[in-house]
């Protein structure tokens, strides 16, 4: 029974790291362990590994988590002392930021994360925050109706800091269970997972340092290609598939007597889609262009049929660098030189009124539309009809959103565009490697 | 069929698989469990040699459906004799039909292809489904009875059940992203390239009579250009089996730039990987980085 709820209870911290273990898996382990040889440790991690892992990018995940579960009852304390301890200050610094945050008297509307924000920054900004509140709270002829324009300005101040706070953080993301003795160890096992390369996954591309830059190039052209592959598989017309379905042909030639007078042939596959990529490549997207780019090279390089466009304050193709065959390097250059877009603002719609002007016959009823943006450009509830008109001429929209995800509601542009598109996030390679193992390119 | 860890180890040696305790173990526990095993890898590290050796350890008959594109259960697990049966209808013409029909559907006129003959085999034999992720999604799907319950549908006959389960090796290049489904009705191993001492014995064990710094210098140099980030296509063990009888056949006893010019193309078979070898290594430079390698290895 002790044994049971030891496995019980060590999967659902597998599947608090994000690994997926099922109760099937589960039941696998556990008679696997009846047949392994308990006194030999290495016996029974490789037993839990060849029965609870089904993928290479966990094996890291899972080797810590045995390191980390299966430990004497002092450490597993220590794990529960710690984790208590960052819970209490937590509650405590959430209760200084309501204290501080407030207008004419009420607490603010800001998200708790936001708040734990405001209580990392320096005091000296602190200071400010409340300085302006203090003084917009008595100002002349300033009521409580204010408050959301205070609200809304105290929040993205706060997302700011976050974004510059979290310049060095690897964050491994975790999802804890409320359990008091599972949630610490889980959160002893990120800790763990931070420092290594596993965080290179799930850090968010725009954070990455200079050294880290060619692994994770590296690792987006190996997911480029899975991705390729796996559009093509699904699409391409093989000839091997072109087949007479004899029971057909039978039962209609039986009206001959059995002579074979016409043949039937079973349905062709659907046909390969035109896939028209989108990347935005302004000033807010300017650290993740490089990394988007090469996922489109490593697409390009794997798959026909693909126009390649960036776009910025306009539209401009680049499907002819692409095709080139040069290094990703060179074609980066290229374009990094040539074109008249990069780094500049970003406007969705006159990029896209100007891709149906001049590139209609890129335009069809086979094409998939893959845009690659944060969704942060002007008049974005215009840029959203005109995808909408866009989206009745093709076969489909899919989004592929540099923001995280958790930031979605903050910004009516995603609002606007989730409505026509399919979006998925796509900030870090944990996200590509989910979009490849999604069914998002099933249209 | 029976046998023990420690039998199986042993079993592993004698047959010249050198591997770690962990991969042993993991092919075990598929046999002990009577499920699937699933073997991920880059090319060239052991998967396939995986299957052929537990054929020979247990003495089965190997059956092998290598996937592609395109293969669907026409190719993989039965089709009727679409000729015998015209033919049949034709001569028969004048029969009574019911008998006819009855005839049209019987075993002699199914043509067996690796699957059924796997399952409906009197004695165990070992299946092996090599690069199971050059097929598409619903191949798998359609992978998943026979995987789980080691049966069958065949329409026309009924549920074919297994008579002796057989050993289920498939093996995945991960060029494409199996499903959820497969995985889990699998035991999953995952085969890196090796280290550097078991690489070594690996030289010793496929080529009798190399000589051991030849086997150590070829190791470390393996070792440093898997590491090159810039080179795509690893070499991964066959590589390393070719390069090491080229040298031998070419009479070389210690690596130097001159050997490692001459020979480049038994490991990186792509030519930006060979651009990028000289851009990022180097002949010489790397026989510098072997001897360093080797040091460091000495000393731990």
């Amino acid at each position: 029974m002790d044994v049971a709820y030891k496995i019980a209870e060590f999967c659902r911290i597998l599947r608090g790291l994000g690994m997926r273990v099922s109760a099937s898996e589960m039941l696998d382990a556990a008679e696997a362990l009846l047949m392994t040889d308990w006194s030999r440790p290495q016996h029974v991690k490789a037993t839990l590994q060849a029965t609870l892992v089904k993928r290479a990018i966990d094996i890291p995940v899972f080797q810590q988590a045995f390191t980390n579960f299966f430990v004497d009852g002092e450490t597993k304390r220590k794990y529960c002392e710690n984790y208590e301890d960052k819970h209490m200050t937590a509650q405590n610094e959430l209760q200084k930021a309501n204290a501080d945050l407030t207008f004419q008297g009420n607490s603010l509307n800001v998200a708790d994360d936001l708040k734990q924000v405001y209580m990392q920054i320096p005091e000296i900004d602190q200071e400010r925050l409340r300085d302006f509140l203090h003084k917009t709270s008595s100002g002349h002829l300033v009521e409580g109706k204010f408050q959301p324009i205070v609200e809304k300005m105290i929040t993205g101040s706060l997302e700011y800091w976050r974004r510059q706070l979290a310049e060095n953080d690897a964050l491994f993301p975790v999802e804890l269970t409320g359990d008091e003795m599972i949630d610490p160890i889980i959160q002893t096992i990120a800790n763990h997972l931070e420092t290594s390369a596993q965080s290179l996954l799930h850090k968010d591309m725009q954070r990455i340092s200079d050294h880290e830059i060619p692994v994770m190039l590296k690792l987006i052209k190996q997911l480029a290609r899975m991705l390729s592959t796996q559009i093509s598989r699904r699409y391409r017309h093989s000839s091997k598939n072109v087949k007479i379905d004899v029971r057909k042909t039978i039962r209609f030639n039986m009206r001959h007597g059995g002579a074979m007078f016409n043949l039937k042939y079973k349905a062709i596959e659907k046909a390969k889609p035109n896939l028209l990529l989108l990347c935005d490549v302004s000033g807010s997207m300017a650290k993740y262009a490089g990394f988007v780019l090469q996922f489109i090279y490593g697409l390009s390089n794997q798959t026909y049929n693909i126009e390649s466009f960036i776009f910025a304050e306009d539209v401009e193709r680049m499907t002819s660098h692409f095709a080139k065959k040069k290094s990703f390097a060179d074609t980066m250059s290229q374009i990094m030189t040539q074109s008249a877009q990069w780094g500049k603002g970003t406007n969705l719609r006159k990029s896209l009124f100007n891709l149906k002007k001049q590139h209609p016959k890129v335009i069809q009823p086979s094409t998939v539309l893959v845009i690659v943006s944060d969704t942060k450009t002007v008049q974005s509830e215009l840029a959203a009809k005109e995808l909408a008109e866009l989206r009745k001429k093709i076969k489909g929209i899919i989004w592929l959103n540099t923001l995280p995800e958790t930031e979605w509601p903050r910004h009516k542009s995603v609002a606007y565009f989730q409505v026509i598109t399919r979006m998925a996030p796509c900030n870090t390679l944990m996200d590509l490697t989910k979009i490849i193992c999604s069914e998002i390119f099933h249209i | 069929m029976e046998m023990t860890l420690q039998q199986l180890r042993q079993a592993f040696e004698t047959f010249g698989y050198i591997t770690d305790d962990d991969v042993i173990m993991t092919t075990y526990l598929a046999l002990v469990l009577q499920k699937p095993l699933l073997i991920e890898g880059a090319p060239g590290v052991g998967k396939t040699e995986m299957a052929k050796l537990l054929s020979s350890i247990f003495g089965t008959e190997l059956i092998r459906l290598q996937c592609y594109e395109g293969l669907d259960e026409s190719r993989a697990l039965y089709e009727w004799n679409y000729q015998r049966q015209l033919l049949k209808i034709q001569l028969y013409k004048d029969c009574s039909i019911s008998d006819l029909e009855k005839s049209l559907f019987d075993r002699e006129y199914l043509l067996e292809r690796p699957l059924l003959k796997a399952l409906i085999a009197p004695q165990k034999v070992t299946l092996l489904i090599d690069e199971i992720d050059k097929t598409d999604e619903q191949f798998e799907a359609f992978l998943f009875e026979l995987l789980s319950d080691f049966q069958i549908s065949i329409p026309e006959l009924g549920t074919v059940c297994a008579q002796q389960i057989p050993i289920v090796i498939l093996t995945s290049n991960n060029e494409r992203e199996l499903s959820d489904g497969l995985r889990r009705r699998c035991i999953y191993l995952y085969i890196d390239y090796p280290s550097i001492k078991k690489e070594v014995a690996i030289l010793e064990a496929k080529i009798p009579g190399i000589q051991r710094k030849l086997a150590r210098e070829i190791a470390a140099a393996l070792s440093i250009i898997r590491q090159c980030h810039e080179i795509d296509k690893k070499p991964a063990i066959s590589e390393t089996l070719d390069w090491a009888r080229a040298l031998i056949e070419l009479s070389v006893d210690n690596l130097d730039g001159q050997a490692i010019q001459t020979t480049l193309g038994l490991l990186l078979k792509r030519e930006n990987d060979l651009v990028a070898f000289h851009s990022q290594l180097g002949a010489d430079p790397l026989c510098k980085m072997i001897k360093e390698c080797l040091q460091k290895e000495w000393e731990a």
